[in-house]
């Protein structure tokens, strides 16, 4: 067990270094990271001189690659082409608030998803499981940004007609913020629909795994053994069955972390949530190329991370699990 | 539901392997592998019937397939029919859909958005299942170095952040067309191939794992020994094998590239006007609030139910041709 | 399992009642007891030093200029009125060039200390130092000497510079000589502003979210600021700006023209004003080899400008959707030296007319041949004309900018009407504008100039030949001498006839197409009185401290 962590550690280092050379040379190439600045009507030849030394783009790709990074690893990240801001500072401030959405919207997910898996596994083709099932569809097939769009309408007059505001439709936090349980109910209240709408997908694609897994393992043989050695039917769903059916769940939530990432870009665009997903279309936007290098392996490196707990959580919670 | 039978040309193929559920190998052989294989795909035809919704789906989807390709002949206006006095009308008998910032029938629009949104699912449907399907053959069937270093690549593409790296491509390489030498692409192009490229890795693993536990079997071997070439016995002898899950992943990568597509569109770095896609027409049409609802709801409705429809056929597919494979998604 | 569930069921309900009567409640009344004016805006500030090169941004003036308040300021009609000065500066001699000025002997800085002429010379040093990152030394460059005594200052020029718009040179805000000095002026006011001399200070910069201003009590050189707090919230993109203005999350904010505004109109909880700007939107045409040939000829280029319906597209974006009051107030720009608004303004492109017809003719008359006899809707007959090809060009501007693709899409359909195909080449601003604009590898090309009052002194950077901004490589040697003349004439009346001359001149070239001027929009809540339009970059906070809020 121990050998095959090391081993799994070890080649996702590897891993992680080819990501950063790919996603190097794939920005460098495909765009002049200058070209921002020159579209400022007065940026000086001399200021592009300045940023050209600095940033060394008279040098060659896999020169500059060295240098990017040696500056990535001693200086984090550097700074930005574009006001020669510290790269750091801002991911980590970003990353914060993306975390406590995405971290909230995931145990919601995952607690509804499993009350709704197990509850239309144990009752399946009831009216339940069909409701759920095509909820679970529609939810898969619904854009996200377009449901982003709809519930922010949907609360903007939720507000204009019945003077209640139950959500708050942009932004992070209120002017006046506060402290302490205010700070919290604010905060709440600001995040509430962008969690809805991360959550969406995510409740509909587990529930439809722990649906199925439930049912695996109910007509499974040890819970039929179970069952006939007398044991409780409420025992046996939640002994047996429920946490032998979570197993396949807990791989899957964490192997979702990429796709997460996607619905969370859309979904802070449309809130205008001072998250990753913003920051990073901010930046691709006004084409900085060494932001959007940082984020991408920011984020490289999360996934491989997640990949890397969902192979390990895997052979601890099952035990039939061989590592060769 | 016959276009997906492909022809089973007498002698040796044996796609009996992953599509019965207890087929057995020598039993197919000996009992005359062509009635049994043609059976095969007659339990797949009907189960694939019995499940209602996908029939149904695919019914809508061939209608919606119809209005796409003849868009011309079905489309009420041009896409670029402009009305400028007629700007931003409420839905009336005259435009069901109502008439965009430019007066022009929007569901007209629509149609033609949702050509080029299917245009491009399809597209980068075949392109990524071609790709997928090459990579996954070729690394199963000679394994080895050859096996180990295209599945790390694909480990590779997979560690990408998805939507981050297609974005990143997008807003750098896909906002104009591109020439390569004299072939030029056009941008709605453009933006397909970026797309192919993130979907191909999930197919690759899986027609690898098919072929990685077929090379060593009986109908491999007897097809090598009478002197069948690599290439044909990849192509000719496992592939038919393949058919259910490659079937399936495409459907599903139908689904996600039309989401996809839109997002990309809707953050401003796909598909550019003056092309019509879905995403961008709810881009431009998110002019903001109840004021302009249809601009925003009915592409959106499209979209929807375009991947309600995919996914519901993929789904019925996968009960029909790969019945083992229920997890998968 | 059951009973588990209702618990949760249980907590949610509970959690939401929570939250509609929790800060929903609070929050509310704070603002409001603490008189706190919410601006709303699309686009964050990188630095807060509006003199380098990426602080200079209108989201960053919005900010500074109620805190680095300015000599004289522009008012809502676009002319100078002094703010820290005590009148306005005078022209002492004409050549060279001598203009002097003093600051309010009440004009101070936040911590205490006077606002003199040294922080004048101060500023003017920095700028002109070759080591900071100064967005623009125009003008600066042409002072010989800065003599300072007290609040008084005389600046003179050196001998046949005598820049034209020296009154908003001069006007422009100083620094602060005592926290400047010694300091990398590069990295100063990155994250915050230590001293104020206007009616509000630097409070707090949440990063992302929001940026706070306070009441500067130390003010005395004006009016006191009326509201405790301005607080500028960042909301990037536009319907959802609208969203947030709607359900009371912001209370004032300059939108992109966008097609809510006309139903904020009817709301009668909001006010919505409107004006012409100085930013202006046109088409310029390629001269250089990387051009089409056939733009190369004036025939084309007057049958391009013939066949675009110029007033309709106006109408079709503006006027009929009810963005702007009327097509009286957003005239078809018809020059591209003066807005329609300004004193000098003649209608010098006037001559050319909308005329299908007339547009087919021309062509037709220089043996041009595959076209269309009759404008047709339905047209798909291209033009080609003799030695330069078909008049088949390729049209780039931003993407991603509603309003431009709109347009596009209205003049392609009239010109492919008369025969002339526009392909659209689309791209993000940084590529077209960063790399695309200045290579001259493009036929058509539609943006806007940021302009403003004192602009059109500058004109040889745009029209001249070899002008620095000159991207579409035009050169008429006549013309592009009397901009330079003109670039030198304090004389506003005497400037504005040479360029008016110039221009007259200019036209009979047709390099460019003139659209119309973009319209400002300032939307506020009827919660906050006080706001008004201001056409320059001075911004809508321009009269900030005359803000309350009520109810």
């Amino acid at each position: 067990m121990l050998i095959y962590i090391v081993r799994r550690l070890l080649y996702s280092v590897v891993v992680l270094i080819a990501a950063s050379f790919i996603i190097f040379s794939f920005v460098s190439l495909s765009n002049d990271p200058l070209a921002f600045l020159k579209m400022q009507p007065n940026a000086s030849e001399q200021t592009i001189e300045n940023i050209t030394k600095r940033k060394h783009l008279d040098q060659s790709i896999p020169v500059q690659y060295v240098y990017w990074a040696k500056d990535a690893i001693t200086n984090q990240f550097g700074t930005t082409t574009i006001g020669n801001r510290p790269i750091l500072p801002d991911l980590t401030r970003v990353m914060g608030h993306t975390l406590q959405l995405v971290i909230a919207a995931e145990i919601l997910a995952i607690l509804v998803a499993v009350i709704i898996g197990v509850y239309s596994a144990l009752r399946q083709y009831s009216m339940f499981d069909y409701t759920a099932t095509t909820f679970s569809f529609v939810g898969l097939a619904t854009p996200v940004f377009w449901l982003a769009l709809m519930l922010q309408v949907l609360f903007v007059n939720i507000y204009l007609w019945f003077d209640v505001r139950i959500f708050y439709t942009a932004s992070l936090s209120g002017v006046d913020p506060g402290s302490g349980l205010h700070f919290v109910l604010d905060r709440a209240q600001h995040l509430g629909l962008p969690i809805i709408v991360l959550m969406a997908a995510s409740v509909a694609t587990y529930s439809r795994y722990m649906r199925a897994s439930m049912l695996e393992v109910v007509n499974s043989d040890y819970v039929r053994t179970a069952r006939a050695k007398g044991v409780s039917e409420r025992g046996v769903t939640m002994r047996h069955a429920f946490r032998n059916a979570l197993i396949p769940l807990v791989t899957i939530v964490a192997l979702n972390f990429g796709g997460l990432l996607g619905g969370v870009v859309v979904t802070e665009t449309v809130f205008a949530l001072d998250g990753m997903g913003l920051y990073f279309v901010t930046q691709l936007q006004l084409g900085d190329p060494y932001p959007v290098m940082a984020w991408l392996m920011v984020t490289a490196t999360l996934v491989i991370v997640f990949n890397l707990i969902a192979d390990i959580a895997y052979g601890f919670l099952d035990p039939r699990v061989r590592y060769d | 539901m016959t276009e997906q039978v492909p022809a089973t040309s007498g002698a040796v193929t044996a796609p009996a392997e992953r599509l019965g559920s207890s087929a057995d190998l020598s039993l197919s052989y000996e009992s005359g592998l062509e009635l049994k294989a043609r059976s095969q795909w007659a339990y797949a035809r009907m189960r694939f019937l019995r499940h209602r919704l996908a029939v149904g789906s695919l019914i809508i989807l061939i209608l919606i397939g119809f209005v796409a390709i003849f868009a011309k002949q079905v489309a009420p206006h041009g896409f670029n029919d402009q009305d400028l006095v007629n700007i931003a009308a409420a839905p009336s008998w005259d435009h069901p859909f109502g008439t965009d910032l430019l007066g022009r029938d929007y569901l007209s629009r629509v149609i033609y958005g949702l050509r080029t949104s299917l245009w491009v699912a399809f597209f980068v449907a075949l392109l990524s299942t071609a790709f997928g399907t090459a990579v996954g053959a070729v690394a199963g069937y000679y394994g080895g170095t050859t096996d180990n270093l295209l599945m790390r690549f694909t480990d590779l593409i997979l560690t990408l952040p998805g939507l981050a790296v297609l974005l990143t491509a997008a807003a750098f390489l896909g906002q104009q067309s591109q020439s390569i030498g004299p072939i030029s692409i056009s941008q709605p192009v453009m933006i397909g191939l970026i797309l192919a490229f993130l979907f191909w890795t999930g197919l690759a693993r899986i027609v690898r794992g098919v072929y990685l536990s077929l090379r060593e079997k009986e109908f491999v071997e007897a097809a090598k020994a009478s002197g069948a070439g690599d290439m044909r016995i990849m192509v000719r002898h496992i592939l038919p094998n393949c058919v259910g899950p490659i079937v399936v992943t495409m459907t599903l990568i139908i689904a996600t590239a039309i989401l996809v597509e839109a997002a990309l569109s809707f953050l401003g770095f796909g598909i550019q006007p003056p092309n019509p896609a879905l995403g961008s027409l709810i881009a431009e049409g998110n002019v903001g609030g109840l004021g302009y609802w249809w601009l925003v709801t009915y592409p959106g409705l499209v979209i929807v139910i375009i991947a309600l429809a995919v996914n519901f056929i993929g789904d019925g597919l996968r009960d029909a041709l790969d019945p083992t494979q229920r997890l998968r998604a | 399992m059951r009973k588990r569930s209702m618990l949760v069921v249980a907590g949610a309900v509970a959690l939401v009642a929570s939250l509609i009567v929790g800060p929903a409640a609070t929050a509310k009344s704070e603002r409001q007891a603490a008189g706190t004016v919410v601006i709303g805006h699309d686009q964050e500030p990188v630095t807060l030093n509006n003199l380098i090169t990426e602080g200079n941004a209108y989201t960053t003036s919005l900010v500074t200029n109620v805190v680095l308040a300015g000599g004289s300021i522009y008012n809502q009609n676009a002319k100078l009125v002094p703010y820290l000065f005590n009148g306005p500066a005078k022209l002492v001699k004409s050549n060279p060039l001598t203009v002097s000025f003093a600051y309010k002997a009440n004009a101070a800085w936040s911590d205490g200390r006077q606002v003199t002429g040294a922080d004048f010379l101060a500023t003017y040093r920095t700028i002109m130092n070759p080591n900071w990152d100064i967005t623009s030394r125009e003008g600066w460059e042409d002072i010989a000497s800065v003599k300072v005594k007290g609040k008084n200052v005389t600046v003179t020029f050196k001998k046949g510079k005598s820049y034209a718009a020296w009154d908003a040179l001069v006007a422009s805000s100083p620094y602060p000589a005592h926290k400047m000095a010694g300091k990398n002026f590069n990295d100063l006011y990155r994250e915050s502003l230590d001293v104020s001399s206007g009616p509000f200070k630097f409070s707090s910069w949440q990063k992302g979210t929001q940026l706070v201003l306070v009441k500067n009590t130390a003010f005395k050189a004006g009016k006191p600021a009326k509201v405790d707090r301005v607080v500028f919230r960042y909301i990037p993109s536009t319907p959802s700006l609208f969203q947030a203005l709607q359900s009371g999350e912001i209370q004032v904010t300059e939108p992109q023209p966008q097609l809510q505004i006309v139903d904020i109109r009817k709301n009668s909880k909001f006010n919505v004003q409107s004006g012409p700007g100085y930013f202006y939107e046109h088409m310029d045409i390629q001269f250089g080899p990387k051009g089409h040939p056939a733009l190369k000829q004036r025939y084309v280029r007057q049958a391009l400008i013939t066949g675009i319906n110029r007033a309709q597209i106006r109408q079709a974006l503006y006027v009929t959707p009810g963005l702007v009051a009327s097509a009286k107030s957003l005239p078809v720009l018809q020059s591209l030296i003066f807005k329609p608004f300004e004193e000098p303004y003649q209608p010098n492109w006037a001559k050319f007319g909308f005329n299908q017809q007339k547009a087919i003719n021309i062509l037709k008359g220089k043996g041009c041949t595959g076209g269309p006899a009759k404008p047709t809707a339905n047209n798909s007959d291209i033009w080609s004309c003799p030695g330069v090809g078909k008049l088949s060009f390729r049209f780039t501007t931003t993407s991603g900018n509603q309003l431009r693709a709109l347009t596009f899409e209205v003049a392609q359909k009239q010109l492919k009407s008369v025969g002339i195909e526009l392909v659209p080449r689309f791209g993000p601003a940084g590529t077209v504008f960063g790399q695309v604009l200045p290579s001259g590898d493009w036929d058509i090309f539609m943006f806007t100039w940021l302009g403003g009052p004192t602009s059109s002194a500058t004109s040889f950077g745009l029209y001249g030949c070899g002008g620095d901004q000159n991207y579409m490589n035009y050169c008429n040697k006549k013309a592009s001498d009397m901009y330079k003349t003109a670039q030198f004439t304090p004389d506003p009346v005497k400037r504005a006839q040479i360029l008016n001359q110039a221009e007259k001149i200019m036209v009979n070239d047709v390099p460019s197409v003139p659209m119309y001027v973009r319209p400002g929009f300032l939307i506020n809540s009827t919660g906050v009185k006080g706001p008004v339009l201001n056409p320059t970059q001075q911004g809508s906070t321009w009269n900030a401290e005359l803000w309350s809020t009520s109810n």
